[in-house]
């Protein structure tokens, strides 16, 4: 073999180690009151955040979310809500996991999260790739409503 | 020229590799203890953070429930788990994720029956060790009394695939009992399947 043909296949498999080690997540910002942002930047695929919507529901702020596959393929993300109070500081801390949704091709779910307490005015909501999303496990949640 | 420039290409690349490969090797450290990466399909704890915010979730949006809960707090009191799967979990882990969140809303409260035998054995000790001043003292017969119970079931169905593979399905149903009436006042469940290919 080559010694220029190693050094493909040794670069290749740095690239695929480099992409295994690291995680993109996309954030959503948004508060009770106005629109929610949405940074892009560091977007791990091609979702589309289609709406999102909140109010207090006995006084707990709850957000509903709608996403939308962008790609013709089955899809594993995860994803985290995080709540704050007026003064931006976060609002029980480390609660709240990591939750999987299975999106189909071009497929719209819509996710819903509920504050912990009274105090959260505003959210934050991380949007990542499952570890797993081409690993032998695969999660389906079945909606309930 | 070009054989030295290739020679230091391939020296860098595999140094880039080891290094890579040294970072990504098996270490013990310290994970995300909220992350939903599935190990197994045995029930994990990413299932059990997925039902505790259903059952959470659900709970406290639901209109008779908001209504209750307006005004006062309701006192709540939760039975144990009724495991029909062919696993052995800690069922009261579940549960005790579910309390904390409905406490920690500041919705509800809770009486604990587990600590009773404890509660007891204090109030004993306040009443006849002649230690404690009578009237800062716990009587007996003081404790309020809970209003609903949260009874809840698990249940799992495990298939075998044609290509060896294993499909598990996961039912977590819980409901809310009034103890005067015996009605069941909310009910919820929350399924979860997990596929080993």
């Amino acid at each position: 073999m080559k010694r220029t043909t190693i050094v493909f296949i040794l670069t290749a498999l740095t690239v695929v180690f480099i992409g295994g080690c690291s995680t993109a997540v996309m954030d959503i910002d948004g508060s009770s009151q106005g629109a929610a942002t949405v940074n892009y930047k560091n977007s791990p695929v091609d979702i589309k955040v289609l709406d999102t919507k909140s109010k207090f529901v006995n006084g707990l702020l709850k957000v509903n979310m709608q996403l939308e596959n962008g790609i013709s393929n089955p899809y594993t993300l995860e994803y985290k809500f995080s709540w704050f109070d007026s003064d931006g500081m976060e609002v029980d801390e480390g609660s709240t996991a990591w939750m999987p949704i299975y999106l189909n091709g071009r497929e719209t779910r819509t996710i819903q999260g509920l504050a912990p307490n009274p105090s959260a005015k505003s959210f934050k909501i991380k949007i990542r790739e499952a570890d797993d999303s081409d690993s032998v496990i695969k999660w389906r949640l079945k909606p309930l409503f | 020229m070009e054989n030295k420039y290739s020679k230091i290409a391939f020296l860098a690349t595999l140094f880039a590799l080891i290094s890579i490969l040294v970072s990504c090797q098996s270490t013990v450290k310290y994970g995300d203890a909220g992350s939903a990466t599935p190990v197994s399909t045995d029930f994990g704890s990413s299932d059990l953070q997925q039902i505790a915010s259903t059952m959470v979730n659900s709970l406290m949006t639901f209109p008779p429930i908001v209504d209750a809960t307006r005004n006062r707090r309701p006192i709540l009191e939760v039975a144990r788990v009724n495991n029909k799967t062919m696993q052995h979990i800690d069922t009261q882990s579940l549960t005790d994720s579910i309390v904390t969140k409905l406490l920690r809303s500041g919705k509800f409260r809770f009486t604990d029956k587990a600590s009773n035998q404890e509660t007891i054995d204090e109030i004993k000790n306040q009443q006849e060790s002649g230690l404690y001043d009578q009237n800062t003292a716990t009587q007996y017969g003081t404790n309020l009394a809970p209003e609903y119970l949260l009874v809840s079931n698990l249940s799992e169905i495990k298939q075998k695939q044609t290509n060896g593979g294993i499909n598990v399905y996961y039912k977590f149903t819980m409901s809310l009992k009034n103890l005067k009436t015996g009605i069941i006042e909310w009910r919820d469940e929350k399924e979860i399947r997990k596929i080993q290919e």
